[in-house]
């Protein structure tokens, strides 16, 4: 019922000025990692834990950086992401997501950091971002399960890759690893005081223990040690 | 958003807007269209540049169009307007040219099945001309009603019909019509006009 009460009010709230669009927002983020075959455990607890029902997903993410001779070391991260084909309706739909860098708060038990997305229609997605001057970095295919506790997003998914890029039938797809990633979320507005919830977030997540085990994971960091050594 | 033909005209905007109520045209509301040009910056010519174009009858909408020879091998996509927000963290690669904007704003008049709006071209404080869109609500397929159109601008303006839009012309596997297509229309009148003194 809650959610429903919700609904009605966005529906009746003035409209947004272009600085506080809802495509504008802010996130805290947790990440953990399970064994596949334990799956099936976190998938029992969650249910205890979780609202009723789940959404299962299969979806194609691609990751884009800003192809720039200027200023190498500044890197732009774009997201794209597609669900795969479930009705043919909503082929050649896109996110587009841009994710800001971590705010660099040590108090917080949570990742921070700003978030856009747009959903794009184009015929031709790849020729539309080389033209927008973007080149892909990696690509993957998510398969998993999406659960919610109110605000809060729970995902948990096995990352595939493709042997044959292009290709995405089930023959060529092959696993990166035995383990399945799970990441919980809460979206904020954009300028919302982020603390009380990465606090809940914190705490839900500590629920999820024994089995999995959620981290503030210092992405940003491993990504520019490794990065280091590559460029000499 | 029904087949639409735009075109600019030689006449002010008061004449047409005139000449619309002659044949019975009702003023129904206002509109807009902006176009923005964002370029790559300077020494960077890898890349095009992107053409970013909104209309009032799409308020949600970001048309983006990467404009190469013909329409058809031109990339372009349809975004909801949080792609404004990513393309300013583009800035690296893409720069809105604020001096190239092109602003068209004026009246929307109702004549039966036909949508018709008339609007000024202004670029920074300089008047371009004078922008007509018609627009045929009734129908989305571009063969069944290319020569009603053709009609209808001969029968109101007597000129004009000769220049037909692109996708008049193309007969081969005609698609059906999308805003898009529109705001392309819309993206060769301002190249023109950025060009005119």
């Amino acid at each position: 019922m809650e959610n429903l009460i919700d609904i009605d009010e966005e529906a009746t709230r003035p409209q947004l000025s272009i600085n506080s669009t809802p495509y504008q927002t802010q996130e805290c983020v947790l990440y953990g990692s399970i064994f596949s075959k334990h799956v099936p455990d976190l998938e029992r607890r969650l249910a205890g834990l979780c609202d009723p029902g789940c959404e299962e997903f299969f979806e194609h993410e691609m990751s884009f950086c800003l192809r720039s001779l200027a200023s190498s070391d500044v890197k732009t991260d774009i997201k794209l992401r597609r669900r795969f084909r479930t009705d043919h309706q909503i082929q050649n739909y896109w996110q587009l997501r841009y994710i800001g860098v971590p705010e660099p708060d040590q108090k917080c038990p949570t990742i921070i950091r700003k978030e856009i997305s747009s959903l794009v229609h184009s015929s031709d997605m790849m020729t539309y971002a080389k033209a927008l001057g973007l080149r892909m970095d990696y690509e993957y295919m998510t398969q998993g399960k999406l659960w919610t506790k109110g605000n809060i997003k729970i995902l948990h998914s096995s990352l595939t890759k493709s042997i044959r890029p292009g290709n995405y039938d089930s023959s060529s797809i092959k696993s990166i690893s035995d383990s399945s990633l799970v990441e919980i979320s809460i979206s904020l507005p954009e300028s919302a005081e982020y603390m009380p919830a990465a606090k809940t977030l914190r705490d839900f997540a500590d629920q999820l223990m024994p089995l999995c085990s959620m981290e503030k994971v210092d992405y940003w960091k491993k990504m520019f040690s490794t990065a280091t050594p590559a460029r000499k | 958003m029904g087949v639409t033909w735009v075109f600019e005209v030689d006449q002010t905007a008061k004449s047409v807007e005139r000449l619309l109520e002659s044949f019975g045209g009702e003023c129904v509301s206002t509109f807009a269209v902006d176009i923005s040009p964002y370029t790559p910056p300077t020494g960077n010519a890898d890349h095009a540049s992107n053409i970013v174009m909104h209309h009032s009858k799409c308020p949600q909408s970001t048309f983006s169009i990467c404009p190469k020879d013909t329409f058809k091998k031109s990339p372009k996509a349809v975004c909801d307007r949080g792609f404004d927000l990513i393309l300013s963290k583009l800035s690296n690669g893409l720069i809105i040219d604020t001096a190239g904007k092109i602003d068209i704003n004026g009246n929307e008049y109702k004549l039966n099945d036909w949508t018709v709006r008339v609007g000024t071209a202004v670029q920074g404080t300089a008047v371009k001309g004078v922008v007509v869109e018609v627009e045929y609500d009734a129908s989305l397929i571009v063969v069944q009603c290319r020569e009603m159109m053709v009609e209808f601008v001969k029968y109101v303006f007597n000129k004009y019909y000769q220049t037909q839009p692109e996708i008049f012309i193309i007969t081969e596997k005609p698609e059906n019509y999308s805003p898009l297509d529109t705001m392309w229309q819309y993206l060769l009148i301002a190249a023109k006009l950025r060009k005119k003194t």
